[in-house]
């Protein structure tokens, strides 16, 4: 359970949203609409990737998507991957997510772990050992990518490099760092599927599914607007002996402020997360109506967690709703259907007791 | 006479270094999987598997030595390269730029050099104090009190730090020996060489302080001198091997041990070889091991030095009762 | 010979003193007093481990702030009361090391070295002690190798630390017949501290006496026939009322 108060935290406190401005080429125009990390150059024979990083606001790594067959001698900071490509291994659950909503999750060879999988096919291949089981990015031997025909691993970067990078390179197998989770806007997180539309030779797809997505986000997102009465939400739970909640300008916030709920820490500063003691969390938002992602799937295992959390008025109406029933359906598909995500959040912060079938992913706390 | 026994010994030792050297490069498969027809496969065995293999020989080798130097010094069975602190400065660089983003250097050489300028400083430090402590076992008190206060540090930075960066820490704990570049392979080479040559210019002294620093001081031996040498020589063999595969433990404590058991000497000189040879055996065997098992499940090879290491230890023990010899 | 001169000993404060005492080769000398009286402190001192507080030490007609540790070693031998043996170390190897001051830059033994260091054990008869590790000894053989090592050290001193408190009667007879017989027929100084008196009276007629009183060190001469007491007149006054008198009992603490 620790594990998905971990996630829970991750989830809601990692959106840094720098709205600095990036050196882009001159030329062409970046087609990736909302992402701030992503960033896709079409050229006359060539695709061009760049992976920004969110620390530092430079170009982190730049790809040049090839097609097969085809020969461009490039300058060398370009890494150049063939496409489409053959297999890949994709070591975060919205990843397998956005692969199978493009129909490309037979490409993947690898995965961290099958107990962070929903995905019935990929529990299925792991089982027949089809699929590799690799942990985590650091624990690759580059030998096995190598004979799995691995052209790609994509995994969730944190601003170095993994140890094994240029011996992956030296075997032409790339290490693409994935700052989704860094996303300050749902979807800037889910213009991410890009990439893997342009890995995968489905790049139409992916454009027309973002597109599509945020046309339904929007159209949401304004009439939640226009009902002004949204309740007062609390996000969020003790990790050791601090309260982290979404600051005012981070993903967690953004959805909040999008469904029109008045959620508690909404004018603070910062794209990351708040920290507060429990005494303040208690003093300032003991009558918060909602509160969600306490990353618990019953209020007993809540309150055997810390006695405290019995105080909450939330706790007392018995309305805390979270995803961990059914977390790794969360984190695969909440990236990729953000209006979705938004829809229970209106529900939660404009409707009275919405019930679990009219939510797609929370539910409401057991006893 | 006893001089042959040692040799045949070490040959045995030797052969098994050459065989296990083998089988390691051989992806740990017992039938030959190499051809270097294609480039690709060059590569692989040029940039995967060598690197990796010459860096279990010295990464065992330095642990080793550093571990039977520290219990030579101490005249401890006990002490280990971790003793003294030298890891600890390793670990808390490694995490200052982990994850406090510390950046000190370029990004290809990044944990590599936090780790060895983190060994170096806390052995400078350890060496100013070994200046002043007339003791061993005040001079150990302090390695551990220092080893105490950086985990402390580690854990405030630890307690502020996000998932993902702790992850990278982390797994540098677990310690690793895939992390290597050839390139890199010479610079390791060269220390170990340097440490070593040290080591072995003072091997009259290293024989005599077996006998404890004071009886050393009267038999003429320059015993400030001596600590000194082998406190820095066992820096450079921890503080490198360290920043490359993360701390690497069990293996400094359990290896001279198990070489003195098997050798039943205190002749610095044989214990020095065999335990360079032994320690590379051991952590050769400990990854194929990761490597036979790599399909099933990945274990880092921190666990698998005590899992192996640990139970065979005890039997030794067990079984050459030597309980009143150590 | 050795040659104290107008010496004060201690770590920062003096706690013994003496005037001029010279001491020659081929003599044995016991060095008596209470404990905490201060002897390790004077052989420390001798040893050149720690500096004296004021005076002059000299050896061989050198000074010996002045002797490299190398050549010291030739000149000096120590004996520490117990010698607790070392993992597989075995006792040819531990008398060996009393070679080192005279190997060369790997520490080999030269074929002088193993003939002196045979030498050695022939004097001492440890012959059959040389394969056994040295953990495995009793105490008392431990204590004759560590003499062993010292005659391979080949000095014209050694001093001795109180060699013979952690043996039994039968080995302390022993032991100071063997001192004895050392300073004799090699010609050596043999230094000893104990509380062993009645054996050393055996064999030894220069003491080095300690006084309670006046916290300084005179060296006086007893024939062989001066009783014990005589002895403890000197360095342990109180003993002496107690044994003597039986008055009262001095050392009720009550």
């Amino acid at each position: 359970m620790r594990f998905y108060v971990y996630l829970c935290f991750y989830f809601s406190i990692l959106g840094c949203n720098q709205s600095n401005t990036i050196p882009t080429q001159s030329t062409k125009k970046n087609i990736v609409p909302f992402a701030n990390y992503l960033k896709v150059y079409l050229h006359d024979n060539f695709t061009e990737v760049q992976i920004i990083s969110p620390t530092s606001n430079k170009i982190e790594k730049k790809f040049a998507l090839i097609p097969h067959k085809k020969t461009i001698t490039l300058s060398k900071e370009y890494e150049i991957i063939h496409t489409p490509i053959r297999n890949l291994v994709a070591l975060s659950s919205n990843q397998i997510g956005m692969l199978n909503e493009l129909n490309q999750i037979y490409k993947v060879k690898g995965v961290s772990n099958k107990k962070y999988i929903h995905n019935r096919t990929v529990l299925k291949l792991i089982k027949r050992k089809k699929i590799n089981e690799f942990g985590s990015v650091e624990e690759i031997n580059p030998e096995k990518t190598n004979q799995l025909k691995c052209d790609v691993i994509c995994y969730s970067g944190f601003g170095t490099p993994p140890p094994n990078d240029r011996k992956f390179k030296l075997l032409h197998t790339a290490c693409i760092p994935n700052y989704d989770w860094n996303e300050a806007t749902p979807m800037g997180k889910l213009a991410w599927i890009y990439l893997y539309g342009y890995l995968t030779g489905k790049e139409k797809e992916a454009i027309s599914y973002v597109r599509n997505v945020n046309h339904k986000y929007n159209a949401l997102r304004l009439t939640s607007q226009k009902n002004k009465n949204g309740k007062t939400i609390l996000s969020g739970a003790l990790i050791g002996d601090s309260w982290y909640l979404p600051a005012g300008k981070s993903y967690n916030a953004t959805l909040l402020k999008d469904a029109g709920a008045n959620y508690v820490e909404q004018f603070s500063t910062g794209h990351g997360s708040v920290k507060i003691s429990l005494e303040k969390c208690l003093q300032k938002h003991k009558n918060a109506a909602i509160w969600i992602n306490p990353g618990s799937s019953s209020l007993r295992q809540l309150s055997s967690q810390n006695k405290h959390y019995e105080k909450f008025n939330a706790f007392k109406n018995k309305s805390v709703y979270c995803y961990t029933h059914n977390a790794n359906f969360f984190w695969e598909n909440s990236t990729l259907l953000p209006h979705r995500l938004l829809q229970d959040l209106i529900l939660l912060s404009h409707e009275n007791d919405p019930k679990d079938s009219e939510l797609f992913f929370y539910k409401k706390l057991t006893q | 006479m006893t001089m042959q026994k040692y040799k045949l010994k070490i040959m045995i030792a030797f052969a098994l270094l050459l065989s296990l050297i083998f089988f390691h490069l051989n992806g740990a498969e017992f039938n030959w999987n190499f051809n270097f027809e294609t480039t690709d496969s060059s590569i692989l065995f040029k940039e995967i598997r060598l690197p990796r293999t010459l860096t279990a020989i010295l990464a065992g080798s330095s642990i080793s030595i550093a571990g039977l130097l520290m219990q030579t010094l101490f005249k401890n069975p006990l002490a280990g390269p971790s003793i003294l602190g030298i890891t600890s400065g390793s670990s808390l660089f490694v995490a200052f730029y982990t994850m406090a983003g510390i950046q000190l250097f370029s990004s290809n050489w990044d944990i590599i050099s936090a780790g060895i300028l983190g060994a170096l400083l806390f052995s400078i430090f350890i060496l100013f104090f070994s200046k002043y402590v007339r003791q061993q076992t005040t001079l150990l008190i302090i390695g551990m009190m220092l080893g105490s206060f950086t985990n402390s540090i580690i854990q405030v930075i630890e307690n502020q730090t996000v998932a993902e960066k702790l992850q990278t820490y982390n797994f540098w704990g677990f310690g690793s020996l895939q992390h290597v570049y050839i390139e890199q392979i010479p610079l390791i080479l060269l220390t170990f060489t340097l440490a070593f040559l040290m080591i072995i210019s003072h091997i009259k002294p290293l024989n005599t302080i077996v006998l404890g620093e004071t009886s050393a001081q009267h038999l003429g031996i320059q015993v400030n001198k001596t600590r000194f040498v082998i406190i820095i020589s066992t820096a450079i063999f921890t503080g490198v091997t360290t920043a490359f595969c993360g701390p690497i433990s069990f293996v400094g404590l359990a290896v001279p041990n198990l070489v003195k058991i098997w050798f039943r000497t205190t002749n610095q000189t044989i214990l020095l070889i065999a335990s360079a040879f032994i320690g590379s055996v051991f952590l050769l065997f400990c990854d194929c091991i990761i490597l036979c098992l790599e399909d099933i499940v990945q274990i880092p090879l921190n666990s698998i030095t005590s899992l192996i290491g640990a139970p065979f230890v005890v039997w030794l023990l067990l079984k050459k009762r030597i309980h009143d010899n150590l | 010979m050795i040659t104290c001169n107008s010496l004060k000993v201690g770590y920062i404060d003096p706690i013994l003193q003496c005037e001029q005492i010279s001491f020659t080769t081929g003599e044995l000398y016991c060095l008596i007093g209470k404990n905490g009286a201060g002897k390790s402190t004077f052989l420390k001192t001798l040893m050149g481990d720690i500096a004296p507080l004021s005076g002059k030490i000299t050896i061989a007609n050198r000074p010996l702030s002045l002797i490299e540790p190398n050549e010291k070693a030739k000149l000096i031998a120590f004996v520490p009361s117990k010698f607790d043996g070392i993992p597989f170390l075995t006792s040819y190897e531990f008398i060996a090391k009393g070679r080192i001051p005279y190997t060369n830059f790997f520490g080999n033994l030269s074929l002088k070295d193993k003939e002196i260091i045979n030498e050695a054990v022939e004097f001492t008869k440890v012959g059959y002690l040389l394969d056994k590790e040295t953990t495995l000894l009793s105490d008392g053989e431990r204590q004759l190798i560590s003499i062993t090592r010292a005659l391979a050290q080949d000095t014209p001193y050694i001093l001795l630390d109180e060699p013979t408190s952690f043996l039994d009667p039968e080995n302390k007879l022993k032991l100071f017949s063997l001192l004895s017989k050392i300073s004799k027929s090699k010609n050596k100084l043999c230094l000893i501290s104990t509380h062993d008196i009645e054996f050393s009276k055996l064999f030894c007629t220069n003491y080095l006496v300690i006084s309670q009183k006046t916290k300084t060190i005179t060296l006086e001469k007893f024939s062989n026939n001066s009783s014990n007491l005589d002895i403890y007149k000197k360095g342990f006054e109180e003993a002496y009322l107690f044994l003597t008198q039986r008055t009262d009992n001095p050392l009720d603490f009550g």
